[in-house]
Order: C-alpha cells, then sequence, then structure tokens
C-alpha cells in the first residue's frame, strides 16, 4: 500500500517535471510585444501632442518620444534608446505619430527582451530546483519509511512468525443458517414437525370417539331401565297371557340391552385408560387463557397467574378445566371463584362454586366411574367427568382433590412445575 | 448467612424454534452470593450459557424475576439494561471477543471510559490489572490478533474487571485455550476470588470447576444439584474427589 | 446455465435489500441517460426533419426595399450562384414589432406575409398548425401560443414601428427560420384584408422576403454574409434582416441543450455512483462469504462459474430495472417537452425511440457489467481450502488510530474515528459520492442565487448590456435628444449603444456594438478578456468567434461596413450571447472610419421608481419624427421568466434526486458496516453500550470523510462551477461565466448536506436495535 503511495507520487513528481520541461520547451519566451498597449501609447501620444511636456504615461511600458529632429520629448526613465540608431541596434520598435496626416515624431518602444529571458531562465531555474527538491524528499521519506517498515520489523518478525506457526487453525466448519442450503434443511424440520403435529391429532380424534362411545352407552342405560320398568308394569297389569308374555319378551330384551350396553361400556372404558396423556413444558400465562376459554360465561375472575413454567398436557388440562366448568354450570349454576396458589414445586387452581357443595356421605365417591351426585335431577349427564379428569391429572403427576368449600364444591386442580419435581 | 447478591424466582427462558416454543431454563430460583465463585456445570444444551446470560442481563427471561440487590433487572428495557451491565458486571467469553480493530488497551478503556469519566484513574485501573494478569506494557499497544490466546483472554478479563462489577461472569473462558494457558487464566479466576470478586462461571470442564466453591449442575434447564467446596481449601484432594462424587451423582 | 441461475437466486433472495437499492440508482441513472439520449439525438433531430417537411431555406433575407430592381438583383444573384439550389423571393412587410407576451414585452423584427402566399412558398414554406374559423386577422407562429392571452378569437395589439394595431388571432403556424424572436426575425401571416389594410395604410416597410437553400448547410453563415455584402455594395444603405441555418438550428434549441446537458451530467454521475456501489457490493459479498465461495470451490466450481453467477445476479436485476427506468423516462418526457416547447416553438410529437432505448440501456449494462467483472476477480485468487477455513479474513490492522489512553475525545467519537479509519473502502465512496453531490449543490446554488432568486447576473450574461430604455433617434435629432436627456431629472444615465451591422472580411456577419465609452456600460463583464476599445483603431471581437477564427488580442481584424475596409487592432474579448457570439464592439469613431451612421441607439439609465413606458411615450413626443424607443425591462422579463421556471424545475429536480441518491447510497454503506461489524456491535451491546450510542457511533463514523469531501466538493466546485457552466453555454456564445457563488448558500447547504447524511445514516442504522448481545452466543 505505502510502496504504492512512493511509486505514484515519485511517477508524479516525474510526470511533473516532464511537464515542466515540455512546457518549457514548447512555451513562447518573451519574445513578442503588446500591440494593444503599444497602441495605447500611440494613441495617447498623439492626443497629447500639443500639450506633451505634460504627458504622463499610464501603461508600465518603457519607451522615448522624439520629434522629427531627434529631440527628446518624453521618456519614461533612463538608459533607454534616444535616438533612432541606438533604437536599431537595441531592436526596438520605431513607430511614427502621425498628426493631421504628417509624421510628426516617433515613440520608440524598448526592447526587454534580454531582460525578459533573464527572468525567464530564473522561473526555470528555480521550478526545476523545487522539483528536484520534491522528489529528493519523497526518496528520503521512503527510505525512512523502508527502514521502519523492513528493517526493524525483520527482526520481530523472526518472533512472530514462531507464534504463527503455533497458531490454531482448527476452528470447525459450521454450516449456519446463512448458507445456501439453510432454508432449504429448516423447511424440512418444519414439515417434520407439521407432521408430527398431524399424527397427535388424529389419535387425539380416535381418543375422543372412544369417549363419546363410552358417554353414549351410559346414556343410554337410562332409558333402557325405563322400558323395563314400564314393561314390569305391563307384564304385571296384562290382561292375558300372550300380552304378558310380549312384555316378558320386552323385558328380558332390555335386560339384554343393558348387558350389551354395559359390556360395550367397559370395553371402551378399558380402552381409554389408554387414552394418552402427554405433559410437557408449558408457561404459567397459558393457564389465564385456558381458564377463561373454559368459563365461557364468565362467572369466574380469573387471577393473575405467577409466572413459572408448568409440566402438563395442555389439551387434556382444558378438558379437565372444561369438565370443572360444565358440570358448576349444569347443576349449580352460579358464579364461580378461581384461586391460585403456588406450594411446594405446584401449582394449585382451586375452583369452588356457590351451590352449596355435596352431602360428606357422597364426597369419597364423587370420583369414581358412573358416580352422580345427589343432585343430579332430571340433569343429563354419564358420571364420568370427575372421574377421567382425576385420571388425566394423575397423569400429569398432578392431582384433582374434590372437597367442599364454604359456599360450594371446590375443586382443586394441582398442575407440577416443571421440575418441580 | 451470606449476602445475597443476585436472586432469580422461577426464572425460565424459552426459544421458540421451528414453530415450537422451547423451553430452554425452567422454574430456577437460585440465590448468588457476595464474594463466591460459583460454577454452573452440566452437559452441552442443559442451559448453562442462557442461564449465565440471563442472570447478567445480557439476554430478558421470558418468565420469573430476576433481581439484583434492590433492583429488578427483568423486564427493563434493552437500553437500561445496557446500562445496567456496564455499571455492574462483568463478562468474558469463551471467544474472547476482544475489539479487533483496537488495542489491547483501548479495548479495556472503551470499556472503562463507557462508566467512569475519569481517565486517569481509569487508566490507572487498567495498569493496576494488567499487572495483576501479568501482561508487560508492550502487550497492551497490541492488537488482539497480534498476541497469544491465553494474553488475550486474560485482557478480556481485565477489560471485565475495569469498572470493578459486582459480579464477573465468565462463559467457558478457557474453552478456546490449551491446558497451560487455560491454567493461568484459572489462577487469575481465582486470585481475584480470593480478593473478595464475585465470579459465576460456565463450565463443561472438571478442571476449572474444581475452582468453585459452589457448584451448580443443570439438566434440561433445571438445577439438578448443588456441592459446596467452600470448606475445602483450593489444592485439597478432598476438593477433588467431592467434585468427583457430586458430578458421579448427577450423572456426569 | 441452470447452476448459475441457482447461485444467483439465493444470492438474490439474501441481499433483497442491497439489490432495492442498486436498483433504483440503476433506475435513476437509466431513467436521466434514456432522457438525455432522446434530447440530444431525436429532439433537435426534429428541427432536421421540419426543416425537410417544409422545404426550409438555410439562409433568410428580408431587404427593405420596393424597388423591383433591387428584387432583380438578388434574383440575378442567386441565379448565378453555384452555391445556391432553390430560392424564393415573395413580397412582404418588415418592421420592428413589440407586443405583450408571457408578462413581458417581445421586440423583434416582424416579416408580415399574405397567407395565402405563405402557405404556398416553394423554399420555406409557412404550415398552418392550428386554424380557427375567424377569417380576418393573424396567424403567430406557435411559439406564442403558451401565453394564455395569445389565443384564438382573442385581440392582440402590435405595435409596428408607432403605429399600434389590434388584430384578432386566426391560428398558429410553424415557421422554420423565421418562428421565433431568438431567430432575428418572425413571421407573422395576415389574412387578404388585413395584409391590403397594411399595404394601404403604409404602416410598415416594404420587403421582399427570401428564402434560399444552398448545396452545404454548414456554410449557411459565409453565405449569409456575402450575399448581404453583394446586396450593400450595390445599394449601399439599404436595410437588410437575415439569419441563417446555423444561428436559427443553434439559437431555438438552446434550452434544450442546457437541459440536456445537465441530465446527462447527472445520468453519467449517478452512473458512476452505481458503478461504485455495485464495485463495493461485490467486493463485500466476497468478503462475506468467502466460506460458501471456498466450499462452492471445493465442490468443483469454477471461478469463472462463480463470477458468471455473480454477473447474471447483478445484470438480471439491473436489465429489467434500467428497462423500466428508460420505460418510465416516457411518462417524464411530456413535461419536459413542455417546458422546451417554450422555447424551441417547434412541435414535437413523443413516441417510441427505440435506439436511445436501447442505448440506455446497453451503457447501464456495461457499467454494471463492468463494475462486477472487475471487482469479482479477486475470486479467482481464493483458495478453497483457505477460505473454508478462515472465513472472513479478518482485516489486518497496522495502526492503533486515536489511541483512547491519550486522546480528550468523548468516547463514543473517539470510537466512530476509530471506525472511520478501519474502513477507508467506505470513505472512499462516501468521498466520491459526497463531492459529486457537493458539485452539485453548488450548481444548484449558483443557480438559485444567480437566476431564480435574482436574475439580473444570469440576463447579463446571456443579453450582456441591459438597461432600462433604449431609444433610437436620427443621428441629425441626436444632439436635441442629448440635451432633452441631460436635462431631464430621471435620468441617471445615458450612453451611445447601438448596433450595426459588419462584416469580418473573409468571415461572418458581425453585429458590431458601438459605444462612445464603454466604461459607462452597466455590465462591465462582457468584456472578459483584455479591454474595451478605446481608440478608432482597437475592436473587442467576441470570444467564441475569435476561438473559432484563430485571433488573438493584439492582433488585427478586417471588418467592413457599406463596402469599406477597415483594420482594427483587437483589445479585448467579449461574450454577448444575443447573436450568439458573433459580434464586436467598436468605438463610435472606429465606425465612422468605414461608415456614418443614420441612427443611433442610446441606453438610458432611469432613477427607480420611473414609469419607463411613460418616459420613452414623453421623449418620443418631444423628439417627433424617427424615434423608436423599447422598454428592455419588461422585454427581458418577457423572455426570462422562461428560462427562470425552466431552472427552478431543474434546480428542485436534482436536489431531490441528490438526496435519493444520498439515501441509497448510504443504506447500502451502513449496510455493509452492520454486517461486518456484527461481532464488534455484539460485544459492545455486551459490555454496555446502548443502541443510541452505537447508532451515533455508526453515523459519526461516517461524518470525517463526509465533511472533509463535502467541504473539499463544495470548495472545489465554487471554483470550477463558473468554467464548467461556461461549457455547457459554450454553445451560445459564453467562453466565461461571472455568476455570484454565494458563500453563505453554500454554507448553509453544505451544513444542511452533512446533518441530513448524518440523519439519513442515523435512521438507516436504527437496525443495530435488532443486534442482541445473545447473537454472540451462536456458538453454543
Amino acid at each position: 500500500m505505502k510502496k504504492h503511495i512512493f511509486l505514484t507520487s515519485f511517477v508524479f513528481a516525474f510526470i511533473a517535471e516532464i511537464t515542466m520541461l515540455v512546457i518549457f520547451a514548447v512555451q513562447k519566451t518573451g519574445n513578442w510585444q503588446d500591440s494593444v498597449m503599444v497602441n495605447e501609447i500611440v494613441q495617447s501620444v498623439k492626443e497629447n501632442w500639443d500639450k506633451i511636456e505634460d504627458y504622463k504615461d499610464s501603461t508600465g511600458i518603457s519607451y522615448t518620444v522624439i520629434d522629427n529632429g531627434g529631440t527628446v520629448l518624453y521618456r519614461t526613465g533612463a538608459g533607454l534608446s534616444e535616438s533612432i540608431n541606438e533604437a536599431v541596434i537595441h531592436r526596438d520598435t520605431i513607430l511614427n505619430i502621425e498628426k493631421d496626416g504628417i509624421i510628426a515624431g516617433k515613440v520608440i518602444i524598448y526592447n526587454n527582451s534580454a531582460q525578459e529571458i533573464k527572468l525567464w531562465k530564473h522561473k526555470v531555474f528555480t521550478v526545476m530546483l523545487a522539483a528536484v527538491f520534491v522528489q529528493f524528499i519523497i526518496c528520503l521519506v521512503y527510505i525512512i519509511y523502508l527502514e521502519y517498515i523492513i528493517i526493524r520489523p525483520f527482526y520481530k518478525m523472526k518472533s512472530f512468525a514462531e507464534r504463527i506457526a503455533g497458531g490454531n487453525l482448527d476452528i470447525p466448519l459450521e454450516m449456519d443458517r446463512h448458507n445456501l442450503f439453510g432454508a432449504f434443511t429448516e423447511s424440512f424440520d418444519i414439515m417434520r414437525a407439521e407432521l408430527k403435529r398431524a399424527q397427535a391429532a388424529e389419535a387425539e380424534a380416535n381418543a375422543s370417539k372412544k369417549e363419546l362411545v363410552a358417554k353414549l352407552s351410559h346414556d343410554i342405560k337410562t332409558p333402557v331401565a325405563s322400558i323395563k320398568a314400564a314393561s314390569e308394569l305391563g307384564a304385571a297389569l296384562a290382561g292375558n297371557d300372550s300380552v304378558r308374555e310380549s312384555y316378558l319378551q320386552i323385558e328380558h330384551k332390555a335386560d339384554q340391552i343393558n348387558t350389551l350396553v354395559n359390556n360395550l361400556f367397559t370395553a371402551t372404558l378399558e380402552e381409554l385408560k389408554q387414552l394418552s396423556v402427554a405433559p410437557c413444558d408449558i408457561e404459567s400465562r397459558e393457564l389465564k387463557e385456558m381458564l377463561e376459554g373454559s368459563d365461557y360465561l364468565h362467572y369466574a375472575d380469573i387471577p393473575v397467574i405467577p409466572e413459572c413454567i408448568l409440566y402438563a398436557d395442555k389439551l387434556r388440562l382444558q378438558q379437565v378445566f372444561d369438565n370443572i366448568f360444565s358440570n358448576s354450570y349444569k347443576y349449580v349454576n352460579t358464579k364461580i371463584d378461581v384461586n391460585v396458589l403456588m406450594e411446594e414445586g405446584r401449582l394449585k387452581i382451586i375452583i369452588e362454586d356457590y351451590g352449596g357443595g355435596v352431602s360428606e356421605e357422597e364426597l369419597p365417591f364423587l370420583k369414581d366411574k358412573f358416580r352422580r351426585g345427589g343432585n343430579v335431577k332430571d340433569i343429563e349427564g354419564a358420571g364420568l367427568g370427575l372421574y377421567i379428569s382425576d385420571y388425566f391429572m394423575r397423569e400429569m403427576k398432578g392431582g384433582l382433590v374434590v372437597g367442599n368449600g364454604e359456599n360450594g364444591l371446590e375443586v382443586t386442580v394441582v398442575i407440577p412445575l416443571s421440575g418441580g419435581i | 448467612m451470606e449476602e445475597i447478591l443476585l436472586k432469580t424466582e422461577k426464572l425460565s427462558k424459552s426459544f421458540s424454534s421451528g414453530g415450537t416454543l422451547q423451553h430452554v431454563l425452567k422454574n430456577i430460583d437460585l440465590e448468588l452470593y457476595k464474594g463466591s465463585f460459583t460454577v454452573i456445570m452440566g452437559a452441552s444444551g442443559a442451559g448453562k450459557s442462557t442461564l449465565l446470560y440471563a442472570l447478567s442481563g445480557m439476554d430478558t427471561p421470558s418468565l420469573g424475576k430476576i433481581t439484583f440487590g434492590d433492583e429488578v433487572i427483568s423486564g427493563l428495557t434493552p437500553d437500561k439494561l445496557a446500562v445496567f451491565r456496564r455499571r455492574h458486571c462483568g463478562f468474558v467469553f469463551q471467544q474472547i471477543y476482544l475489539f479487533e480493530g483496537m488495542s489491547v488497551m483501548d479495548n479495556v478503556l472503551s470499556t472503562g471510559l463507557l462508566v467512569n469519566k475519569d481517565k486517569k484513574g481509569i487508566i490507572k485501573r487498567a495498569k493496576e490489572l494488567f499487572r495483576a494478569v501479568d501482561i508487560p506494557e508492550e502487550t497492551q499497544q497490541k492488537f488482539p490478533s497480534q498476541i497469544s490466546g491465553g494474553e488475550a483472554q486474560r485482557a478480556g478479563i481485565v477489560r471485565a474487571l475495569i469498572n470493578s462489577p459486582e459480579i464477573l461472569f465468565a462463559d467457558e473462558p478457557t474453552g478456546a485455550l490449551n491446558s497451560k494457558t487455560g491454567l493461568d487464566v484459572l489462577d487469575t479466576f481465582t486470585k481475584f476470588n480470593e480478593q473478595g470478586q464475585s465470579i459465576v462461571m460456565v463450565t463443561h470442564d472438571m478442571r476449572s470447576a474444581r475452582r468453585g466453591d459452589r457448584i451448580l449442575y443443570l439438566k434440561d434447564g433445571m438445577v439438578l444439584g448443588e456441592c459446596n467446596l467452600g470448606k475445602y481449601r483450593h489444592g485439597d484432594g478432598e476438593r477433588h474427589k467431592k467434585l468427583s462424587i457430586f458430578l458421579t451423582e448427577m450423572g456426569w | 446455465m441452470k447452476k448459475y441461475f441457482l447461485i444467483a437466486r439465493s444470492n438474490l433472495c439474501r441481499t433483497k435489500g442491497q439489490t432495492a437499492a442498486t436498483a433504483v440508482l440503476v433506475f435513476i441513472a437509466a431513467l436521466m441517460l434514456n432522457l438525455w439520449l432522446m434530447l440530444s439525438m431525436d429532439y433537435k433531430g426534429n428541427f432536421g426533419r421540419y426543416h425537410d417537411k417544409l422545404n426550409a431555406g438555410h439562409v433568410t433575407l428580408a431587404v427593405e426595399s420596393n424597388d423591383d430592381k433591387v428584387k432583380n438583383f438578388i434574383k440575378k444573384t442567386l441565379d448565378n450562384d453555384k452555391n445556391t439550389t432553390q430560392y424564393c423571393i415573395d413580397d412582404a412587410f418588415v418592421n420592428g414589432v413589440s407586443f405583450a407576451y408571457n408578462g413581458g414585452e417581445i421586440t423583434t423584427s416582424f416579416i408580415f406575409l399574405n397567407k395565402k402566399t405563405a402557405i404556398n412558398r416553394t423554399v420555406e414554406r409557412i404550415e398552418i398548425v392550428e386554424d380557427s374559423s375567424y377569417k380576418s386577422g393573424i396567424y403567430l407562429p406557435v411559439l406564442y401560443s403558451i401565453d394564455k392571452n395569445i389565443k384564438p378569437g382573442k385581440k392582440i395589439s402590435l405595435k409596428i414601428g408607432n403605429i399600434t394595431a389590434d388584430y384578432t388571432i386566426c391560428g398558429f403556424t410553424n415557421c422554420i427560420m423565421a418562428g421565433s424572436h431568438n431567430c432575428v426575425m418572425c413571421t407573422a401571416l395576415f389574412t387578404d384584408d388585413k395584409y391590403k389594410e397594411l399595404e394601404e395604410k403604409e404602416w410598415s416597410h416594404k420587403a421582399f422576403f427570401t428564402s434560399v437553400r444552398i448545396k452545404d448547410k454548414t456554410e449557411s453563415e459565409d453565405f449569409e454574409a456575402s450575399l448581404k455584402n453583394s446586396i450593400t455594395s450595390k445599394y449601399p444603405g439599404i436595410d437588410t434582416v437575415s439569419n441563417s441555418y446555423t444561428l436559427v438550428s443553434s439559437s431555438r434549441y438552446i434550452s434544450q441543450m442546457i437541459c440536456s446537458g445537465i441530465i446527462c451530467a447527472m445520468a453519467f454521475m449517478v452512473a458512476f455512483i452505481a458503478f461504485v456501489v455495485i464495485s463495493s457490493n461485490v467486493i463485500n459479498y466476497i468478503r462475506e462469504n468467502m466460506k460458501n465461495i471456498g466450499v462452492l470451490k471445493a465442490g468443483g466450481y469454477e471461478s469463472r462459474q462463480i463470477i458468471c453467477a455473480l454477473l447474471i445476479q447483478f445484470l438480471e436485476v439491473t436489465l429489467v430495472t434500467a428497462a423500466a427506468g428508460a420505460g418510465f423516462s416516457y411518462c417524464l418526457f411530456p413535461y419536459i417537452n413542455t417546458m422546451m416547447a417554450s422555447q424551441t416553438g417547434i412541435p414535437y410529437k413523443i413516441k417510441f425511440l427505440p435506439l436511445p432505448f436501447l442505448l440506455a440501456v446497453a451503457f447501464i449494462e456495461g457499467t454494471v457489467f463492468a463494475a462486477v467483472w472487475f471487482s469479482s476477480h479477486r475470486i479467482k485468487k481464493i483458495e478453497p481450502v483457505v477460505a473454508i477455513r478462515q472465513g472472513i479474513q479478518t482485516h489486518n490492522f497496522k495502526r492503533n488510530h486515536i489511541p483512547l489512553e491519550n486522546t480528550h475525545m468523548p468516547l463514543n467519537i473517539a470510537l466512530a474515528l476509530k471506525t472511520t479509519f478501519s474502513g477507508i473502502k467506505q470513505n472512499i465512496i462516501v468521498c466520491i459520492t459526497m463531492l459529486l453531490l457537493s458539485l452539485v449543490l453548488v450548481f444548484s446554488g449558483l443557480m438559485i442565487v444567480n437566476v431564480i432568486l435574482d436574475m439580473e447576473p444570469f440576463i447579463q450574461m446571456v443579453v450582456g448590456e441591459t438597461a432600462d430604455s433604449s431609444i433610437s433617434v436620427t443621428s441629425d435629432s441626436s444632439e436635441k435628444f442629448l440635451q432633452i436627456m441631460e436635462e431631464d431629472k430621471r435620468v441617471e444615465k445615458v450612453y451611445l449603444y447601438h448596433t450595426v451591422e459588419t462584416r469580418h472580411s473573409g468571415g461572418a456577419v458581425l453585429m458590431a456594438t458601438l459605444s462612445d465609452d464603454f466604461s459607462k456600460l452597466n455590465n462591465q463583464n462582457i468584456c472578459i478578456k483584455g479591454r474595451f476599445p478605446k481608440y478608432d483603431n482597437e475592436t473587442a471581437v467576441a470570444a467564441k468567434y475569435a476561438k473559432e477564427k484563430d485571433l488573438k488580442i493584439g492582433g488585427e481584424i478586417t471588418l467592413e461596413a457599406d463596402g469599406k475596409e477597415e483594420e482594427y487592432i483587437i483589445s479585448g474579448f467579449t461574450q454577448i450571447s444575443n447573436n450568439l457570439g458573433k459580434d464586436c464592439l467598436l468605438t463610435r469613431d472606429g465606425y465612422k472610419r468605414m461608415a456614418g451612421l443614420a441612427n443611433e441607439s442610446y441606453s438610458v439609465n432611469l432613477k427607480n421608481g420611473t414609469d419607463i413606458d411613460k418616459f420613452n411615450k414623453e421623449i418620443a413626443d418631444k423628439i417627433g419624427n424617427g424615434v423608436q424607443s423599447v422598454n428592455i425591462k419588461a422585454v427581458i422579463d418577457g423572455s426570462a421568466t422562461v428560462y427562470v421556471s425552466l431552472m427552478a424545475i431543474i434546480v428542485a429536480a436534482i436536489i431531490i434526486l441528490s438526496l435519493i441518491v444520498i439515501i441509497f447510497v448510504m443504506y447500502l454503506l451502513v449496510r455493509t458496516m452492520l454486517n461486518n461489524k456484527k461481532r464488534d456491535y455484539g460485544i459492545m451491546k455486551a459490555v454496555g453500550f446502548t443502541t443510541g450510542q452505537l447508532m451515533f457511533q455508526t453515523a459519526a463514523s461516517f461524518m470525517p470523510a463526509v465533511i472533509i469531501s463535502t467541504a473539499a466538493g463544495i470548495t472545489i466546485s465554487s471554483f470550477i462551477i463558473n468554467p464548467l457552466v461556461a461549457l455547457f453555454l459554450n454553445g451560445i456564445g459564453i467562453v466565461k461565466c461571472t455568476f455570484k457563488v454565494s458563500a453563505l448558500f453554500n454554507i448553509v447547504a453544505g451544513t444542511g448536506l452533512v446533518v441530513f447524511t448524518f440523519l439519513a445514516v442515523c435512521l438507516l442504522s436504527f437496525k443495530i436495535r435488532k443486534n442482541a448481545p445473545r447473537e454472540l452466543m451462536a456458538g453454543e
């Protein structure tokens, strides 16, 4: 880099010198005369001819004015040619002054080319000297520069080379995502993730189909029981045998249906046990959305949930909340209190309604299969919700506690913190 | 009871990659004490560095709270965090990360002058620190690319300590060094710790971990266990033994 | 081939922003280039096409006479002349006419022709471009139709000599050689009745309107001179008005010339900046992608293929944008055409011009090709193994600039300066851009100060001498006139300023301006070298003409008037663009050596607030016959507003363009810088620098280069701008410009430019915000 600077400046200096030489060679030396000035002299002398003694020069050129007799009428200074002959010897310019068509006198313009040549030489000498000096300085600077840049560092370099030899060159080649195929591999990754999700969705759909079957089969049992009771009554009141036989047949078949439904229910429920619960890390702030989603009637004020990472299956947890809230809507339909408690690596969500709760005897069985509380009345249901919810929560290494609170039934959903256990 | 310098509550950090959320740190409750030399260990990807950067305000946690002294630093704006960092934290990186375009001295001063306008004081402190880490005057004027890795890392330590930070954070400081120069760097750490400097260091190197007086073992973004080596003197065989047992327990 | 596209596409996707910015530069360059090519290649060609279409003459001459002998003499002369191919002589009237136009006044020689005669001429046919149902009135050149008050059906009052007559405007004509006040004379056609009225009332002088076509049109000026010479030698004292192809073809296209000159300069400037920017883009691309290139090479790609991919990448995008830019210029062309039409007065129909389009696109493509080709050659030097191992080669630092230990500067500024010193390439681009833009700025300043805010300097330069009023009296009544002037208190200054025609023996017709004392002139800048003539054997000639004829100060020139030749010493060079650089100055006594004066025109300076028109009328009434006066101020206002509005538009356009260019160049530089310094910014953020501080550092790091180059640019430009403008205006006889360079404006504009750049960089570097220290942990 520095070498370039030196070379270019050197070349520049050289070119400058050559250019100057060429200019000096080509340029015309002071061997010409400013004819406009000369004309001015002639014209002004002519104008002032009659009063030549008062005449003052305004051009700065050296000249003498003589009359026809050779008398000097005016001169700008001493040492000028003062007669025609002197002027001829000195190669001066001699011009006539015409006055009314007659030559009245002459102007002798002093030839100062010798002086100009001298000036010229001086100028050339100064310029060339300056150029050579500049070149000399450039060289000198370069030599000093070389001393600093090559000779001194040369000794330093020896040790430097050793260090380079020992330096590490094994930075591993890593293909970052900015490379050519980065975007391509990334989309592959996305594709894989999508497939995974689709699979999960399918399994979930299957599971919920089975849940439906279980629920349906349970619901079928109620009308079948009514049919049985009605046919029993019919048989008792029947007038003749054939009618009674028919009623008994109905009752028998109803029993058969009941057994079949029971079988179906048990079978699906067994399968339901395999309902997958896949907990993973979720952020606690997601709970708020889930609770709000379940409480679609907005009976509860969802409190602030402390920030933490929970270990739960988002889908199942949502189902648990859905179940709790829909039960409350179904059976008591009151305001709901929701409280959140952080405790020993667990997050407790306490949900309580204002329905007065259930009797102490019933409490232990609420989570049992097909168990429905005393306040069921005509409300449809399978008595299955809490059972499955409890199962889900246990699978998540959490729990579901049902009890009577101050105002009504209190359900506590216990969710473990990630890494809390 | 030791004085608590830094405290986290349910600190969590998540990253989204390819559309799914990945939780790197989960519910970390941690207290760091003044004057302690805390070492964070764990397998690759356990979240060691993430924890370090979250603690140091280099990165904002997704959830949870970090308290430094009385100040809650989680939730500060990036610029306020930057001001926090320059006042209270020092950093030593695995890749050293000196500014390539500045001399070693300027690397240190550029950080020092950021906080303190007293230039003479800063230069004096820099010189003291350089002496402490055994970097001669001559090296101070060189460029990072002209000095050895060990020297560079020690210069990095000087830069980290120039503002007398409350905590020095070190992310695998010996990771890119060979064993001898690594040892020098570790000695430097021990020396400053003995003078009362709080240090938090991430490493997966047992030799480095031995320097700490409190070892935290991280797994899957959680603190799996911790081991207190404070009662053993440095260089004691027991120290090594206890650490080995702890690490074996943790599944190292 | 597919492979190239693969690489090119993926590169394009990753550098969207840069590509877009380069595309904009290319777009602008192509736009301007195409405009320039259209203007210079076809716009003036339009003149030639119309000239051929109307079989227009090369020399036009109106001889004021009603003597058929004169007519016959002209015929005979032309018949005998070998050079003449075709001619046409018609009876007409000629007179100096003035009328209101564009808020001012136009005064020029009008040739009145009978409509029937005019539209059937064999040479110099006059075309009617806009007609109406009015059967009695006047047809004016189409140029004047831009004035709102000059429309068919409206009345126009013409001041013919001392008579004012109102005519209904019937329509507009297109006359090539006499269709604008810029071509010495102007034709107006009368319907039969009005023509007869003019003839009967003897308002105007009879004349013979002659249009001649000659073999070699380049000799039109010499032909004009010799023809006039032969007429005046035969009939001394006869008045003639004439022009030539050379004069008309350039005088009608002055604004086109100025405009295309500026557009051309801007086009090449933007193209040059695009060249520099693309080169640096490619160099950066190579630096950033050292590893990838290494991998490609290791995978068997040849350097040639990688370079080809780069070429395709850039050429593809620029081809589209250049074509779009060139295409877009057709949207702007109509506006430019409208601006031009007010000066040329020749209708121009816009059509697609394939050649300029292709040339513009080809030039841009060539520039881009060269930029990519030259800067991508270093790819050949990359060794795959080295590239893969080392990736980006870190800068080799040699010196610790601005050691913090010793500096007294604030930290952020010191750090910014460190950055400045480490990025020489950026600085060079900044410098080049700023140097060019400051030239543009100084030019704009020059135009604003000298044309838009105060058009006096512009007028003085273009028109030469200006006064408030010009009054022409017969030589007999000049003494009486001067006495009246002396007594009138409104008069500040009165001096002879009379223009007569002379010929340079063996050269062209020179308009000689006579004065008793040239030191009385308002504009002493007319003489640009040497001095004004003082004695009767001295003259000053137009610098442009002197250059053409190789005349020197101090040399001799033979002038000729009324058939008498005299020799004069050249005392100086002048520039007056009135006659496009064909004039000379003589003292009254000097002219008298050749011929006498029948009329004398005096320029009069009046006290501020004097009603010039009223004054003129009073003087005319006092003196009586033979007085003709012109309100010069009004005339200038009329013709100069066109230039002022043209300049205002040009200045606005180039300032906006400059700002756009700055933004895009800075965008590219800042992007590159952010990319290159990603790691450093990460560390800085880690150790506690805020986004604001880093933005300031980035912006400040550009500032030394910006400030130095802007200051240098403005200083240098201030000195070279006048010669540069003179170069542009050389065509209208301007050799030396003496525009006022406003230091205040330049300082303000330069500061503005620097501040604008600073703010732009701050804004552009806002991206740093996203650069989180976390990215340092990428290696985890």
